[in-house]
Protein backbone atom coordinates (compact mmCIF):
# COMPACT_ATOMS: atom_id res chain seq x y z
CA UNK A 1 0.00 0.00 0.00
CA UNK A 2 1.47 3.52 -0.63
CA UNK A 3 1.77 5.07 2.26
CA UNK A 4 0.21 8.51 2.89
CA UNK A 5 3.56 11.01 2.83
CA UNK A 6 3.45 9.61 -0.52
CA UNK A 7 1.34 12.76 -1.32
CA UNK A 8 1.72 16.64 -0.83
CA UNK A 9 -1.09 18.50 -0.09
CA UNK A 10 -1.17 21.49 -2.71
CA UNK A 11 -4.73 23.52 -1.48
CA UNK A 12 -8.19 23.16 0.29
CA UNK A 13 -11.43 23.68 -0.22
CA UNK A 14 -12.75 26.37 1.46
CA UNK A 15 -16.79 27.00 0.28
CA UNK A 16 -18.72 27.01 -2.60
CA UNK A 17 -19.08 29.95 -4.32
CA UNK A 18 -21.95 30.47 -6.95
CA UNK A 19 -24.79 27.83 -8.35
CA UNK A 20 -22.62 25.89 -10.95
CA UNK A 21 -20.71 23.89 -8.63
CA UNK A 22 -16.94 26.02 -8.36
CA UNK A 23 -15.78 26.11 -4.96
CA UNK A 24 -12.95 28.76 -3.91
CA UNK A 25 -9.35 26.94 -2.83
CA UNK A 26 -6.56 28.53 -0.21
CA UNK A 27 -3.80 27.74 -1.75
CA UNK A 28 -0.99 25.79 -0.39
CA UNK A 29 1.41 25.49 -3.11
CA UNK A 30 4.05 27.41 -4.65
CA UNK A 31 2.91 26.51 -7.89
CA UNK A 32 -0.58 27.08 -8.07
CA UNK A 33 -0.15 28.14 -11.83
CA UNK A 34 0.83 24.39 -12.41
CA UNK A 35 -1.57 22.22 -10.29
CA UNK A 36 -4.46 24.25 -11.06
CA UNK A 37 -4.33 24.77 -14.74
CA UNK A 38 -7.52 24.04 -16.81
CA UNK A 39 -6.91 20.70 -17.28
CA UNK A 40 -4.37 19.41 -14.84
CA UNK A 41 -5.52 16.76 -11.71
CA UNK A 42 -5.25 16.57 -8.09
CA UNK A 43 -6.56 13.95 -5.87
CA UNK A 44 -9.37 14.26 -2.98
CA UNK A 45 -8.25 14.37 0.66
CA UNK A 46 -10.37 14.17 3.69
CA UNK A 47 -10.67 17.13 6.01
CA UNK A 48 -8.13 15.82 7.78
CA UNK A 49 -5.48 16.13 5.31
CA UNK A 50 -5.11 12.41 4.62
CA UNK A 51 -5.48 11.17 1.29
CA UNK A 52 -9.30 10.14 0.22
CA UNK A 53 -10.58 6.70 -1.02
CA UNK A 54 -13.06 6.82 -3.78
CA UNK A 55 -16.56 6.68 -2.66
CA UNK A 56 -17.84 3.76 -4.80
CA UNK A 57 -14.38 1.78 -4.11
CA UNK A 58 -13.98 1.92 -0.65
CA UNK A 59 -12.80 -1.50 0.47
CA UNK A 60 -9.96 -1.12 -1.95
CA UNK A 61 -7.22 1.12 0.25
CA UNK A 62 -5.42 2.09 -2.89
CA UNK A 63 -8.67 3.57 -4.97
CA UNK A 64 -8.09 7.24 -5.14
CA UNK A 65 -10.56 9.71 -6.35
CA UNK A 66 -9.42 12.37 -9.16
CA UNK A 67 -10.72 15.88 -9.39
CA UNK A 68 -10.06 17.89 -13.33
CA UNK A 69 -9.99 21.36 -13.33
CA UNK A 70 -11.76 22.55 -15.81
CA UNK A 71 -11.76 26.66 -14.81
CA UNK A 72 -9.67 28.27 -12.49
CA UNK A 73 -9.24 31.68 -11.88
CA UNK A 74 -8.18 34.35 -8.57
CA UNK A 75 -10.23 34.95 -5.95
CA UNK A 76 -9.00 36.61 -2.39
CA UNK A 77 -5.37 35.45 -2.57
CA UNK A 78 -6.51 31.80 -3.88
CA UNK A 79 -8.76 30.75 -6.93
CA UNK A 80 -11.96 29.79 -7.60
CA UNK A 81 -12.26 26.40 -9.57
CA UNK A 82 -14.60 24.37 -11.12
CA UNK A 83 -13.75 21.03 -10.45
CA UNK A 84 -15.09 18.12 -13.38
CA UNK A 85 -16.42 15.72 -10.43
CA UNK A 86 -18.28 18.39 -8.68
CA UNK A 87 -21.35 19.43 -11.07
CA UNK A 88 -23.92 21.69 -8.70
CA UNK A 89 -23.65 23.47 -5.57
CA UNK A 90 -25.06 20.99 -3.89
CA UNK A 91 -22.65 19.00 -4.12
CA UNK A 92 -19.78 21.56 -3.81
CA UNK A 93 -21.38 21.98 -0.15
CA UNK A 94 -20.04 18.14 0.63
CA UNK A 95 -16.57 19.33 -0.18
CA UNK A 96 -16.19 22.18 2.33
CA UNK A 97 -12.69 22.03 3.80
CA UNK A 98 -11.25 18.89 1.98
CA UNK A 99 -8.09 19.15 1.20
CA UNK A 100 -6.46 18.53 -2.27
CA UNK A 101 -3.56 16.40 -2.46
CA UNK A 102 -0.83 15.46 -5.81
CA UNK A 103 1.85 12.25 -5.67
CA UNK A 104 4.68 13.82 -3.66
CA UNK A 105 7.06 12.77 -6.49
CA UNK A 106 4.87 15.09 -9.14
CA UNK A 107 6.65 18.55 -6.52
CA UNK A 108 9.58 20.21 -7.97
CA UNK A 109 12.81 19.20 -5.58
CA UNK A 110 13.83 22.10 -3.82
CA UNK A 111 16.89 24.03 -4.70
CA UNK A 112 19.97 24.59 -2.86
CA UNK A 113 18.50 27.23 -0.83
CA UNK A 114 15.42 25.56 -0.03
CA UNK A 115 13.69 22.77 2.10
CA UNK A 116 9.85 22.06 2.38
CA UNK A 117 8.59 24.08 4.84
CA UNK A 118 7.14 20.60 7.05
CA UNK A 119 10.07 19.20 7.29
CA UNK A 120 11.85 21.82 9.37
CA UNK A 121 9.07 20.63 11.85
CA UNK A 122 10.65 18.69 14.55
CA UNK A 123 14.47 19.33 13.37
CA UNK A 124 16.74 19.88 16.46
CA UNK A 125 18.24 23.76 16.77
CA UNK A 126 21.97 23.68 17.42
CA UNK A 127 24.16 26.81 17.79
CA UNK A 128 27.03 27.48 15.62
CA UNK A 129 29.44 26.65 18.92
CA UNK A 130 27.67 23.05 19.30
CA UNK A 131 24.99 23.95 21.95
CA UNK A 132 21.81 22.18 22.02
CA UNK A 133 19.29 24.65 22.23
CA UNK A 134 15.98 22.80 21.72
CA UNK A 135 13.26 21.77 18.59
CA UNK A 136 11.40 23.56 16.17
CA UNK A 137 7.90 22.58 17.02
CA UNK A 138 5.53 25.11 14.37
CA UNK A 139 6.22 27.97 12.17
CA UNK A 140 4.35 31.49 11.33
CA UNK A 141 4.30 32.86 8.12
CA UNK A 142 4.84 36.76 9.29
CA UNK A 143 4.91 39.71 6.93
CA UNK A 144 8.50 40.23 7.86
CA UNK A 145 8.71 36.22 6.96
CA UNK A 146 9.24 33.09 8.21
CA UNK A 147 9.45 32.35 11.48
CA UNK A 148 10.27 28.84 13.32
CA UNK A 149 9.02 28.18 17.19
CA UNK A 150 11.79 26.81 18.83
CA UNK A 151 10.78 24.77 22.05
CA UNK A 152 13.79 25.13 24.88
CA UNK A 153 14.29 25.09 28.48
CA UNK A 154 13.38 28.19 29.78
CA UNK A 155 10.51 29.16 27.36
CA UNK A 156 10.10 29.20 23.94
CA UNK A 157 11.99 31.46 21.24
CA UNK A 158 11.40 32.35 17.59
CA UNK A 159 13.55 32.30 15.77
CA UNK A 160 13.62 34.51 12.24
CA UNK A 161 13.97 32.14 8.95
CA UNK A 162 17.00 34.42 7.56
CA UNK A 163 20.45 34.07 6.61
CA UNK A 164 21.93 36.05 9.11
CA UNK A 165 20.43 33.77 12.10
CA UNK A 166 20.27 30.50 10.53
CA UNK A 167 23.32 29.20 8.96
CA UNK A 168 22.54 26.31 7.39
CA UNK A 169 19.50 23.51 7.14
CA UNK A 170 20.95 19.62 7.22
CA UNK A 171 18.41 17.23 6.05
CA UNK A 172 20.12 14.48 6.61
CA UNK A 173 20.92 14.82 10.60
CA UNK A 174 17.69 16.79 10.86
CA UNK A 175 19.65 19.56 12.45
CA UNK A 176 19.62 23.95 12.09
CA UNK A 177 22.48 25.43 12.62
CA UNK A 178 21.82 28.82 13.94
CA UNK A 179 24.04 31.68 14.73
CA UNK A 180 24.78 31.99 18.48
CA UNK A 181 26.41 35.84 18.69
CA UNK A 182 22.43 37.01 17.01
CA UNK A 183 21.46 37.55 20.78
CA UNK A 184 18.43 35.57 20.50
CA UNK A 185 19.05 32.84 23.11
CA UNK A 186 20.49 34.84 25.84
CA UNK B 1 -5.98 63.82 15.43
CA UNK B 2 -2.58 63.05 15.12
CA UNK B 3 0.57 63.77 17.42
CA UNK B 4 2.22 67.21 17.11
CA UNK B 5 5.01 67.62 14.41
CA UNK B 6 6.82 70.02 17.37
CA UNK B 7 7.37 66.60 19.69
CA UNK B 8 8.72 64.30 16.73
CA UNK B 9 8.07 60.67 16.56
CA UNK B 10 7.90 58.31 19.60
CA UNK B 11 10.48 56.26 20.45
CA UNK B 12 11.32 55.11 24.04
CA UNK B 13 13.91 56.60 25.28
CA UNK B 14 15.55 53.18 26.28
CA UNK B 15 15.29 51.74 23.39
CA UNK B 16 16.53 54.58 21.59
CA UNK B 17 19.31 54.61 23.85
CA UNK B 18 20.29 51.02 23.28
CA UNK B 19 20.29 51.58 18.95
CA UNK B 20 22.79 54.78 19.91
CA UNK B 21 24.71 52.43 21.44
CA UNK B 22 24.68 49.99 19.36
CA UNK B 23 25.59 52.23 15.98
CA UNK B 24 28.49 53.56 18.12
CA UNK B 25 29.59 50.15 18.23
CA UNK B 26 28.72 49.19 14.55
CA UNK B 27 26.76 46.04 16.22
CA UNK B 28 23.59 44.38 15.22
CA UNK B 29 22.58 42.01 18.35
CA UNK B 30 18.58 41.31 18.24
CA UNK B 31 17.25 43.78 21.33
CA UNK B 32 13.97 42.99 23.38
CA UNK B 33 11.51 45.40 23.83
CA UNK B 34 7.95 45.75 25.08
CA UNK B 35 7.40 49.14 23.46
CA UNK B 36 5.12 47.92 20.16
CA UNK B 37 3.95 51.86 20.16
CA UNK B 38 7.70 53.05 19.00
CA UNK B 39 8.17 54.26 15.97
CA UNK B 40 10.88 52.93 13.36
CA UNK B 41 13.45 55.02 12.76
CA UNK B 42 15.86 55.45 10.21
CA UNK B 43 18.51 54.47 12.58
CA UNK B 44 16.70 51.04 13.34
CA UNK B 45 17.62 50.13 9.91
CA UNK B 46 19.13 46.53 9.29
CA UNK B 47 18.40 46.44 12.91
CA UNK B 48 16.68 43.06 14.36
CA UNK B 49 13.91 43.86 17.73
CA UNK B 50 12.46 40.95 19.44
CA UNK B 51 9.10 42.78 20.23
CA UNK B 52 6.65 41.51 22.98
CA UNK B 53 3.12 40.22 21.43
CA UNK B 54 1.68 39.67 25.15
CA UNK B 55 3.04 36.32 25.31
CA UNK B 56 6.40 35.98 23.28
CA UNK B 57 9.53 37.66 21.61
CA UNK B 58 8.67 38.42 17.87
CA UNK B 59 11.97 38.70 16.04
CA UNK B 60 11.74 41.76 13.43
CA UNK B 61 14.69 42.64 11.50
CA UNK B 62 13.73 46.16 10.06
CA UNK B 63 14.00 47.36 6.62
CA UNK B 64 13.90 51.05 5.11
CA UNK B 65 10.44 50.19 4.18
CA UNK B 66 9.22 50.08 7.39
CA UNK B 67 10.12 53.23 8.27
CA UNK B 68 7.82 55.40 9.94
CA UNK B 69 5.61 52.19 11.45
CA UNK B 70 5.07 51.16 14.77
CA UNK B 71 7.11 48.01 15.88
CA UNK B 72 3.80 46.62 17.28
CA UNK B 73 2.34 46.63 13.92
CA UNK B 74 5.15 43.61 12.89
CA UNK B 75 4.14 41.67 16.22
CA UNK B 76 1.04 39.79 15.59
CA UNK B 77 -0.27 39.19 19.41
CA UNK B 78 -2.41 36.22 17.30
CA UNK B 79 -0.37 33.91 15.80
CA UNK B 80 -1.52 30.85 13.12
CA UNK B 81 0.32 27.99 12.44
CA UNK B 82 -1.44 26.74 10.07
CA UNK B 83 -4.50 24.15 9.15
CA UNK B 84 -2.04 21.09 8.31
CA UNK B 85 0.68 20.54 10.88
CA UNK B 86 3.59 18.48 10.00
CA UNK B 87 1.49 16.89 6.62
CA UNK B 88 3.29 17.46 3.71
CA UNK B 89 3.08 20.27 1.62
CA UNK B 90 4.05 21.94 -1.43
CA UNK B 91 5.37 25.25 0.20
CA UNK B 92 8.86 26.11 0.39
CA UNK B 93 11.13 28.03 2.76
CA UNK B 94 14.07 29.97 1.05
CA UNK B 95 17.18 31.59 1.35
CA UNK B 96 19.34 29.44 3.85
CA UNK B 97 21.59 27.08 2.77
CA UNK B 98 20.67 23.28 2.55
CA UNK B 99 22.40 20.53 2.59
CA UNK B 100 21.50 16.20 2.31
CA UNK B 101 18.11 15.20 1.85
CA UNK B 102 18.76 14.92 -2.13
Amino acid sequence: MMPDNAFAIVGRIRKPQGIRGDVTVELLTDEPERFFAPGSRVFAGTITGDIAQHPSDRKNPLSREELRVEEASPYKGGLVVKFDAIPDRTAAEMWRQRYLLVPADELTPPGDDEVFMHELIGMHVRGDDGTEIGEVTGLYELPQGLTLDVKREGGDVLVPYRPSVVREVDLDARVVLVEMSSGLFE
Amino acid sequence: MGRSVRKGPFVHESLMSKVDAMNGRNEKKVMKTWSRASTILPDFVGHTFAVHNGNKFIPVYVTENMVGHKLGEFSPTRLFRGHTGNKATDKKAAGVPAKGGK
